[in-house]
């Protein structure tokens, strides 16, 4: 007789076998003494078992506590998800188009041409060769790997959380980001580039936006979208219809700029000009002609800055003498050595000089002025206030509390598990201030790494955003451990509004303590930096809900 | 709010039932007392997706064995939790071959406590399933769905399970006669 092993038996014991197999076994049973007493056995001692589970369900349970039910976690998944991937887009777009695409590479050409005047050549063909031939190419490559990160992000967090429906809305916003990121930036840029000259001719009109690279530029003709220039000597007869920025030399501009001028050059000229809105200028000697009209403000640094033509609003300058011979709409502020007003001054509103006395301010007979001169300190000389005497500073820390409650209230939202992260020991707080530390340092200087490597420049700047969100955050985070601490015994405990009223309110008066102010912020900045670097790396474990 | 209002009945009477099978599935008071707490907040979330034609109980006890066995699996570094079935059939055979006493004889000397205290200390490999099976009284087909093994693979666990509760027994009973 073949008898069935005790696998079998057990499993029949405890009636899992399947229907047939289990008839079969029964029927063996019948005959056979020896498996009826082994299935006998295991049934006995399944009763066993189970009867010592039911004996012991008395057991000392916790003390019961309702919990604070939260709404459906997908709305508040969603609306994180989504945020994050709109954010990612924002920089994304923002990133690339204007940071790396125009500004990054424009500093770089001036920093080649101030810095290094005898590599200039070399530096400036580079990067215009760059431009030229290879933006496409770099733009679909970095779209690429971002593209690919983020789609790889996605399916891993898809996968870990398994969440489907949010997915589905990610994968949706990453094609979009995707578009956004590979759409090719070189599409709506004309780039020239000439080692001595490049012209734009009187009849010719540039539909794009138009970057020139070169020693000498002249711009005679028409310009529809912005214009982008570096080189020595720049000037601008022709019509620009967005913004001008330039960086040379000398820049000398004629013809008239829809949007705002901004220029950065040892000498910057405006004669017969005109530009729609701002002047931004920085340069050894700014001078605005007579015939000249600026329709915004007129923002102006540099050794000596003259102002003959007209200013539709604000006159901010900062130079060693500032000139006025012309008119403004609105005030004039000038941080300054000498102030000179002349004949053909007319200041709209106050005139705020900021120079060391009255002495230093030459006002002619014929300069007008609406409303009053008022002789301000520099700031380096003004006389530092206490400032707990200040009703401003007290305004200030309000406006910072109401704030900080407000983020800590979304924050909270998106993230319920932060309700409950706490330090429960010296040792701990250690731990989390160490590892604060070390983010506090380590981030920003591994984002300078990466920056050097160009490719990562993109990946450099989401790390410092990362860093300065976290650096904010890591307070309010310190707020709720304090507010926790502190209503933990009263019928406030579940609160989040008034955790984070109290816990704020006091991390804000301490880190205004005189003395030890900066110290005790700076060490709660680094613990809670520190324990969100915990929760972000999972280490944290997943906590309790806020109970009441 | 009504929703609100069922489920903090519901929270009140199947507390005590859902801890202590957490607490039995984990091993910890502790650990219970969280994963209690989860079970109850993913139930929350799902309370939509709840048939009504069928036990409460058995629904919240699938949450709660998902979760802490997700929780087991996560603690452990063996590639499989719950082992490989050949090898745990191999040591059927052998613990067969030792004759050991049966559970009856050797409890008799004993009280619950002392058999609880016992289960405490198996392994998590058998200790879940015995607990799935004989304080849950899931089925078979359901416990080999939850651990994702087969059916035959939960009965061979749980005949490990109690060889290795005599074996314990066994040596505690030797311990008190020597001493």
């Amino acid at each position: 007789m073949t008898h069935p092993n005790d696998i079998v038996l057990s499993m029949h014991a405890d009636a899992a076998l399947p229907a047939a197999e289990a008839a079969t076994v029964s029927l063996h049973l019948e005959g056979c003494t020896i498996c009826a007493a082994k299935v006998a056995v295991a049934q006995g001692e399944t009763r066993i078992i189970a009867a010592a589970f039911a004996a012991d369900a008395g057991e000392a349970l916790p003390e019961l506590s309702i919990p604070t039910f939260t709404r459906p976690a997908g709305l508040r998944e969603f609306a994180l998800a989504n945020l994050a991937t709109a954010l990612l887009i924002w920089m994304a777009g923002f990133l690339w188009k204007t940071l790396f695409g125009e500004l990054v590479v424009n500093a770089a050409e001036l920093a080649a041409s101030a810095y290094a005047p005898d590599t200039y050549d070399l530096v400036s063909a580079s990067i215009t060769h760059y431009l030229e031939e290879g933006t496409s190419m770099f733009s679909t490559y970095v779209g690429f790997v971002c593209f690919a990160v983020t789609a790889v992000a996605l399916v891993l967090w898809g996968i870990r959380h398994r969440k489907g429906g949010q997915l589905a809305s990610l994968g949706i916003a990453a094609v979009l980001c995707a578009g956004v990121v590979v759409s090719e930036p070189a599409s709506a840029l004309d780039v020239r580039y000439d080692k001595t000259l490049v012209t734009i001719a009187a009849d010719e009109t540039v539909d794009d936006t138009l970057l020139i690279a070169a020693e000498t530029v002249f711009v005679r003709g028409n310009v529809t979208g912005d214009l982008l220039v570096v080189g020595r000597r720049i000037e601008i007869d022709g019509n620009v219809e967005g913004n001008v920025v330039a960086f040379a030399e000398s820049v000398t501009v004629r013809g008239s700029v829809g949007g705002s001028l901004l220029s950065a050059a040892e000498r910057v000229e405006l004669r017969e000009a005109t530009t729609g809105s701002d002047l931004w200028a920085a340069a050894e000697t700014v001078s605005i002609d007579m015939a000249s009209r600026v329709e915004g403000n007129a923002a102006l640094a540099g050794e000596k800055t003259l102002v003959a033509g007209y200013v539709g609003k604000d006159l901010y300058a900062m130079a060693e003498t500032v000139e006025l011979d012309g008119s403004l709409g609105a005030s004039l502020e000038a941080l300054a050595n000498r102030v000179r007003l002349l004949d053909g001054a007319h200041v709209g509103g106050d005139a705020r000089l900021r120079i060391d006395s009255d002495a230093k301010l030459y006002r002619a007979d014929g300069a007008q002025v609406d409303g009053g001169i008022e002789f301000l300190a520099k700031p380096d000389t003004a006389k530092r206030k206490n400032r707990y005497t200040d009703l401003e500073f007290y305004l200030w820390q309000l406006a910072r509390l109401v704030s900080a409650v407000l983020v800590g209230i979304c924050l909270l939202w998106l993230f319920p598990a932060w309700r409950s992260l706490s330090i429960s020991s010296g040792i701990e707080g250690l731990k989390s201030a160490g590892i604060g530390l070390a983010a506090l340092v380590g981030l920003p200087l591994l984002a300078l790494v990466v920056a050097f490597t160009l490719v990562g420049l993109p990946f450099s700047f989401f790390a410092i955003v990362a860093w300065l969100l976290v650096l904010y955050v890591a307070k309010i985070l310190v707020g709720v451990f304090v507010g926790r601490s502190l209503l933990a015994r009263t019928d406030y405990a579940d609160s989040s509004f008034l955790i984070l009223l109290v816990g704020i309110a006091l991390v804000i008066l301490v880190v205004n303590l005189p003395w030890v102010g900066g110290l005790l912020g700076f060490l709660m900045t680094i613990v809670g930096m520190g324990v969100m670097v915990q929760w972000l790396l999972g280490v944290v474990p997943r906590a309790t809900y806020t109970e009441r | 709010m009504a929703r609100h209002t069922a489920f903090e009945i519901l929270y009140r009477d199947y507390y005590p039932r859902v801890f202590g099978l957490c607490r039995r599935l984990l091993n910890s008071p502790e650990l219970a007392e969280d994963a209690t707490q989860e079970t109850f907040m993913r139930a929350y979330r799902k309370f939509d997706q709840f048939d009504t034609g069928r036990e409460f109980w058995q629904w919240i006890a699938t949450i709660a064995n998902n979760y802490c066995i997700d929780l087991l699996r996560s603690r452990t570094r063996a590639k499989q939790l719950f082992g490989d079935e050949e090898t745990e059939v191999a040591a059927v055979a052998e613990a067969v071959s030792a004759d050991l006493p049966v559970l009856a004889e050797l409890i008799a000397t004993e009280d619950s406590a002392q058999l609880n205290a016992v289960i405490a200390t198996l392994p998590d490999k058998y200790r879940v399933p015995l607990v799935l099976a004989y304080f849950e009284q899931a089925s078979y087909l359901d416990i080999a769905e939850q651990l994702a093994i087969s059916r035959t693979h939960v009965g061979v666990l749980l005949l490990r399970a109690r060889q290795r509760l005599r074996l314990a027994l066994a040596s505690q009973t030797d311990e008190v006669h020597t001493r």
